[in-house]
């Protein structure tokens, strides 16, 4: 839950986040909503390669399904690694 | 540095790394170690690790993305086409993740 988490104290700071798919198409936009299994939804979204896809041209929101994606950069948005990692480490000392 | 031997699980390794990067960003030492990551698609990454869960999903800081692209109808001796980015944060499926090192 630990990404989920992470990713949505993004989407409350309204982030723009750059999500690379595993079929090579990536999506620029800003992370509106997230859940449980990593489905993202992107607002204001920018096609990186367009000329190759015309066809997302006119799209300015959409949900990936969280099991396409293959990587997401994220600029420093001023992310608090320090609060992540504690998250992190208590999650993992109650299993 | 890390102590192998206290590895029992695999997960514990990558537990250890992230425990002692905290442990360096609470000491004040700018410099803690990298992790090297291989995934599918030609796709190697090194970085701070920041935190992982059981599916090897990673979050990277500060990660030098290198994919090597290899076209099909080329003959062995052409290099491989090398393509560097780096990303301040970088999140990675864990699906795509081959093996994870201290690199």
């Amino acid at each position: 839950m630990v990404f989920a988490t992470f990713f949505q104290v993004l989407s409350e700071n309204n982030a723009r986040i750059t999500i690379h798919l595993k079929n090579d198409l990536a999506i620029e936009g800003n992370i509106q909503s997230v859940d449980e299994y990593l489905n993202i939804v992107l607002s204001e979204i920018d096609v990186v390669n367009n000329e190759e896809n015309p066809y997302l041209l006119s799209v300015k929101k959409l949900l990936i399904r969280g099991n396409t994606i293959s990587h997401i950069s994220m600029p420093d948005h001023g992310i608090d690694t320090d609060t992540i990692q504690e998250l992190a480490m208590k999650d993992m000392e109650r299993k | 540095m890390i102590n192998i031997s206290s590895v029992e699980q695999p997960l514990d390794l990558p537990k250890l790394i992230v425990s002692s990067q905290m442990k360096d960003a609470s000491s004040g030492k700018g410099s803690s170690e990298k992790v090297y990551v291989k995934c599918k698609g030609n796709r190697e990454l090194t970085g701070t690790l920041i935190v992982y869960d059981v599916h090897m999903n990673i979050l990277l800081k500060d990660c030098v993305e290198t994919v090597t692209k290899r076209s099909d109808d080329e003959d062995e001796d052409t290099p491989p086409e090398i393509i560097t980015n780096h990303h301040p944060f970088l999140y990675m499926r864990g699906d795509l993740v081959i093996l994870l090192s201290v690199s």
